[in-house]
């Protein structure tokens, strides 16, 4: 089910978060903003389908050059809260 | 080894000695509509008992197969895996993960703006290869081979040649196939190979394929090897022969057909007349079984009178990429257990095809070696050859 549309950074942090805690099936207080995404345990095909996921749900289209140089959970809410003008 | 005949090479083996096929009513989304109501599935799959939910994510139905075959060869044989860059994997498929590509496109199609990120690596033909090498860290060669209805004999081929010629130590090879989606059958549908019924090959009335699906792969190793290690060996393949018709896409030439078979019994250094069994391509289309009743004739002589030839596709359907696969394990059951499997569907007898069909059940015989004969839409052959040892 299609959650609202966040309607601050905070709400998109938690939302992006919570999506990478299902994903990795840990808790949401184990995932540092600042690690990257391998450290985390992301295989590549993994953040190709995070971002995906993120893109059909916040109905955002993040360009290929700007997806390719995500690299942490920080840097990812970031893109996002651009694309949304949060 | 999976198919419609079962999930593991033993049900295969026993549905052979029984004269069962696994032919059924189509079951799955979006086939309403279809001319063909009839395939050779697996029914009772469930990908949850042979993978994590992340795994099954990532890999189409066909690559999932060739994975369980492969997992299965491994602990038949009880190979363990000692120098893993001197093992190969060689897999054949001829579509692909056209599942995964089915569901995309319809989504694509309908109400979605694009496609899932994983629709290239779970379609990509190497994609079963891929996932074997690196749940067992095989580092030796590794790839795909893709000629359509002859893609697994391709790869078993190719994978003997490199043990043979000391390449590398053993090789995973064989092939898998997942053709039950909508597009795909509206493609086989459009080119009128299938039968609507079920397949008859070499039977009078016949009117084409029934397409199939599973995965089989054979781990083969050098003789001494297996021997030093007190291996279960099924067999020993002797030779490997390919031909190309250079001729029709469609319609086969029982010159390229015997030309393949000639090299396989001069890869071989045998004589036609030390060949007991030939497990047919036979696919019960027209073209086909009529074509190589006549190449079987002119490469036997009248030895071919004395050979027993079944199409075991009847049983397990045509699993195009895998079909050479699946009959190589045919092949072997018919050497170990001296039997030669039945064509199942057989009516009546054609004057165009004039061999022994094995067409009143499963027949017991002394049997020493068989020829597993593979011909592809694009004319291009490849057979095998395999000897009791």
């Amino acid at each position: 089910m299609t959650k609202p549309r966040p309607a601050n950074r905070g709400q998109l942090q938690r939302q992006v978060l919570e999506f990478i805690a299902a994903k990795l099936n840990r808790p949401i207080e184990d995932i540092p903003l600042d690690k990257s995404f391998e450290s985390l345990g992301f295989e590549s095909m993994d953040a190709f389908d995070l971002l995906f996921a993120l893109e059909d749900e916040l109905k955002v289209s993040i360009p290929d050059d700007v997806a390719r140089s995500l690299d942490t959970v920080r840097g990812l809410v970031d893109c996002l809260a651009q694309e949304l003008r949060l | 080894m999976l198919s419609a005949l079962g999930p593991t090479r033993r049900e295969f083996w026993q549905a052979l000695g029984e004269g069962r096929d696994g032919i059924g009513q189509l079951v799955g989304p979006r086939m309403e509509g279809l001319r063909v109501q009839t395939g050779a599935q697996l029914l009772d799959y469930q990908p949850g008992d042979h993978f994590e939910q992340r795994q099954a994510d990532n890999l189409d139905p066909f690559a999932q197969y060739f994975v369980i075959a492969g997992r299965e060869a491994v602990q038949d044989a009880g190979f363990i895996i000692e120098s893993p860059e001197r093992v190969a994997i060689v897999a054949g498929s001829a579509g692909g993960g056209q599942p995964t590509l089915d569901e995309q496109y319809h989504r694509l199609y309908g109400q979605a703006r694009k496609v899932h990120p994983f629709t290239i690596p779970k379609f990509m033909l190497n994609a079963g290869a891929s996932f074997l090498a690196q749940e067992l860290g095989v580092t030796g060669p590794s790839f795909a081979v893709s000629t359509a209805c002859s893609s697994s004999n391709h790869a078993l081929g190719q994978a003997f040649w490199m043990v043979r010629q000391g390449l590398v130590d053993a090789a995973l090879a064989g092939g898998s196939e997942a053709p039950f989606c909508n597009g795909y059958l509206r493609a086989w549908e459009a080119i009128r190979a299938m039968d609507p019924v079920r397949c008859r090959p070499f039977s009078r009335d016949r009117q084409g394929m029934t397409l199939g699906e599973g995965g089989g792969v054979l781990l083969l190793e050098a003789e001494s090897r297996a021997l030093g290690r007190g291996a279960k060996i099924y067999a020993e393949i002797v030779g490997f022969g390919m031909s190309s018709d250079a001729h029709d896409l469609t319609r086969p030439l029982p010159e390229g057909a015997a030309a393949a078979m000639r090299a396989a019994l001069q890869d071989a250094s045998m004589a036609p007349h030390e060949v007991d069994y030939i497990n047919a391509h036979g696919t019960g289309t027209p073209a086909n079984d009529g074509n190589e009743t006549r190449a079987i004739r002119a490469v036997f002589g009248s030895h071919a009178d004395r050979l027993l030839v079944s199409s075991t596709k009847s049983a397990h359907g045509h699993a195009l990429g895998a079909a050479g696969a699946l009959e190589a394990a045919a092949s072997l059951f018919a050497l170990q257990e001296g039997m030669a499997p039945a064509t199942l569907g057989y009516n009546e007898p054609d004057p165009e095809c004039d061999l022994d069909y094995v067409h009143q059940g499963p027949r017991k015989a002394r049997l020493r070696v068989a020829m597993s004969n593979t011909f592809a839409f694009g004319g291009l052959n490849a057979v095998l050859l395999f000897r009791r040892n």
